[in-house]
């Protein structure tokens, strides 16, 4: 049930995708040294617990010829956790800083006695992504999936509904992005529900961007349901809280402290 | 009916003191609390009517225990995520890895043209 609630926490918050097909945003506001923390708690009868630490990094990374933006995303349990159902999730994105549109995108997933790996490497020319993926003690399993030349992973998405220039967006605009999920692409959809203040932990009271994210076509339909994220209406769009209904109650994450 | 509900009353009390130990320790008030009343009403009744009224103490007293334990865990201990040197490592590497993955990817002029 973790793993699917942590996935289900990942849709969410990744979710926060971008812009409609064929232009992808200018980043104007995600920079590299900016490190959010998040509290994870799942929410029955109104009652919270609080099970895992998510962390939102970003870095610069050198190769030989270019720089590009690393965007990293952990989710480790509590301790309290650890001995019952211990988490170490990474994911990574490398995205062209101008554009966060994803050169290659890692997941390694640590989830009780489950571990998987999976890597999409995008070359967007070719309109393909080639995927691999490693499970425990298996082998390598390549397989290249379509995209287009927008499609994101679900990294970068989070930080590409970020960048939207939702001051200009009417209340119940939808917008639809692609993005490669389980070496499949998905479609997700962000309704622009208006503006809501939001009480971001230790920082006070912020004006947000309310945003509903939904699911088209079969592949997430699992994850369907209420689904909302709070961005800051500021210069920091720092996605200030994710909530989403599941059948056993429901999963919210909140900001709980920001750097940059 | 008095021992209907301390009956009820011990199982919830139980139920409290199981969640109270485990991490969703924050849940144990409802059935702690739920055992703690009925555990009165069981003691009230058979205080009224003179009967024994030990195994009610029980239920109440349990129930107390998980309350205390449940509401101690909450004020008491923070949640914090222990510093795990082996996955900060498997992270650094993941990075180096993905260094020479992007480097490959470079390599192949025709794809790089996007990527700038």
């Amino acid at each position: 049930m973790y793993k699917k609630i942590t996935l289900l926490a990942l849709f969410i918050i990744i979710t926060s995708f971008s812009t409609s097909s064929n232009t992808s945003s200018e980043n104007n506001y995600i920079k590299s040294g900016e490190d959010l923390t998040f509290i994870a708690s799942f929410n029955v009868s109104g009652v919270m617990t609080d099970i895992a630490e998510i962390r939102m990094q970003t870095s610069t990374v050198k190769t030989k010829i270019r720089e590009l933006l690393r965007l990293k995303c952990t989710a480790s349990t509590y301790s309290s956790w650890d001995n019952y159902f211990r988490v170490r999730d990474l994911y990574e994105s490398y995205v062209n800083p101008n554009t966060l549109l994803p050169s290659l995108f890692k997941r390694s997933i640590e989830e009780g006695n489950y571990k998987k790996n999976l890597k999409y490497l995008f070359k967007r020319k070719s309109k393909i992504a080639v995927s691999t993926l490693n499970k425990k003690g298996r082998k390598d399993f390549k397989t290249n999936v379509s995209i287009d030349y927008n499609t994101l992973d679900i990294v970068s998405a989070i930080y590409n509904i970020r960048t939207l220039d939702y001051d200009n967006f009417s209340v119940g605009k939808k917008i639809t992005k692609k993005l490669v999920i389980d070496s499949q692409i998905e479609t997700i959809t962000v309704k622009y529900l208006g503006k809501e203040p939001i009480k971001v932990g230790k920082y006070g009271t912020k004006e947000c961007y309310k945003l509903s994210i939904g699911f088209i076509g079969k592949g997430l339909e699992k994850a369907k349901g209420g689904k909302y994220i709070w961005i800051t209406a500021d210069e920091d769009r720092l996605p200030a809280l994710i909530k989403a209904s599941i059948p056993i109650g429901a999963i919210q994450i909140r900001l709980s402290n920001f750097t940059k | 009916m008095n021992k209907l509900f301390a009956f009820l009353g011990l199982l919830s009390a139980l139920l409290g003191l199981v969640f109270s130990f485990l991490p969703i320790s924050n849940l144990a008030i409802f059935p702690a609390i739920f055992g703690f009343l009925l555990g009165i009403i069981a003691l009230t009744i058979a205080k009224r009517k003179n009967q024994n009224f030990s195994f009610a103490k029980i239920v109440v007293i349990l129930s107390l225990v998980a309350i205390v334990i449940s509401v101690g865990k909450q004020l008491l201990i923070d949640n914090k995520v222990v510093e795990d040197t082996e996955f900060n490592q498997k992270t650094e590497k993941s990075k180096q890895d993905a260094v020479k993955d992007l480097e490959e990817l470079e390599n192949l002029d025709e794809e790089l043209e996007d990527l700038e």
